[in-house]
């Protein structure tokens, strides 16, 4: 029996130990997983909380400004449908979900089933059998904004996840996960 | 309000059942490593730090009937076999072992599958393979004396067997397996 042995590199280990030191904070195993999991936290909140809901808070087309389009790698003015929603379980919002999807990289069919807001940009892609690259731009602490704090009822700082999902070698749907610094610490 | 999102049904219910059946109840991390379809690597890094990977043995077989079932070839079709452990320091952590048809890989890919030395998830990364992961079954499972020499142990056994698609062909068949007092208290 041959044994070979190497130490896994990993990016992401080092993004939150800095997140930790750089705010005096510790994150508990759930937040780590969380900001960790390059995909979306839906399926691991149903598993951990049971099924979770997912409420639309608002959903249309705009036109790309400089920084989306940047991000996106689209040209600015390029139509993007712009996807703000909660989920939540027992009338508890846990997580606030921020989607760009360049609207000329999705076929009509995922295009539809987005503009129906009833499923999770998760759900739909793997319906689809899209096959993606799954990649985790950024995790952070951002203040709360207004909203935030009327939409989590709480001033607590926000830690934010931001993730890419590619496919034929573009972006097909950014999303940022933001929730509360005191949530998911059991 | 929205309809039910199910996103993950499938997953809960079976969670549910394997818990049910076995009376057994399972962490939360348990949960998420059983039913995550990102990577369980990168997971397991950033709970415990630095994990390393130790290929137990890689070698290229033909498939037989079981074999080829797994992947969807013929039977008699090359594949690579791999089984590897990854441990913390000197604490087994999960054993996996992975089936890949020869004739879906290119060059590149089976170059870094025969160094022996690279996570597939890396690998996947590396060569920016598009896929997606469908997890097949979640089961507990008698410990072979094989398991029962690397874990130490001769208790029962967690596992779960998924694939990764690659261009709507199965690339790789995975089997990923941990002693059930593992990751039980973080």
């Amino acid at each position: 029996m041959s044994a070979k042995c190497t130490a896994i590199k990993n990016e992401l280990r080092e993004m939150i130990a800095r997140l930790e030191q750089e705010h005096n904070i510790k994150l508990s195993t759930t937040q780590k997983i969380l900001l960790s999991i390059n995909g979306p936290v839906t399926p691991i909140l149903d598993v951990l909380y049971g099924e979770v809901r997912l409420f639309m808070l608002d959903q249309h087309f705009e036109n790309a400004d400089k920084d989306i389009a940047d991000l996106l790698g689209i040209d600015e003015g390029e139509e993007i449908l712009y996807r703000n929603s909660i989920v939540f379980k027992h009338s508890k919002p846990l997580i606030y979900v921020l989607s760009y999807i360049p609207k000329s990289r999705c076929s009509d069919r995922v295009i539809n089933k987005l503009l129906e807001g009833k499923t999770t940009t998760g759900r739909i892609m793997n319906e689809s059998g899209h096959e993606t690259i799954r990649i985790i731009n950024d995790i952070s602490l951002m203040k709360a904004t207004p909203i935030l704090t009327e939409l989590f009822k709480t001033t607590d700082d926000m830690l934010t996840r931001e993730y890419s999902m590619i496919h034929k070698g573009e972006i097909v749907i950014l999303t940022k996960d933001i929730y509360p610094l005191s949530y998911f610490k059991e | 309000m929205t309809d039910k999102n199910e996103a993950n049904k499938a997953l809960i219910d079976k969670i549910n059942e394997v818990e049910k059946e076995n009376n057994k109840t399972f962490s939360n991390t348990q949960k998420i490593l059983l039913t995550t379809d990102g990577s369980i690597t990168a997971i397991l890094d950033v709970l415990y730090g630095k994990i390393t990977l130790t290929t137990i043995d890689q070698h290229f077989e033909n498939a037989d009937e079981a074999h080829a079932k797994l992947v969807n070839v013929p039977i008699g079709e090359q594949i690579n076999f791999r089984e590897v452990i990854m441990h913390k320091d000197d604490k087994p952590l999960i054993y996996a072992i992975s089936h890949i048809p020869l004739s879906r890989c290119n060059d590149d890919i089976c170059s870094d599958l025969i160094r022996a030395d690279i996570p597939i998830g890396r690998i996947l990364k590396t060569h920016d393979i598009e896929s997606r992961r469908e997890i097949r079954n979640i089961y507990i499972e008698e410990p072979d004396d094989k398991l029962k020499e690397l874990f130490g142990t001769d208790e029962e056994m967690l596992a779960r067997d998924y694939v990764i698609i690659n261009c709507d062909e199965i690339l790789m068949w995975i089997k990923e397996v941990f002693p059930i007092s593992h990751f039980t208290e973080i």
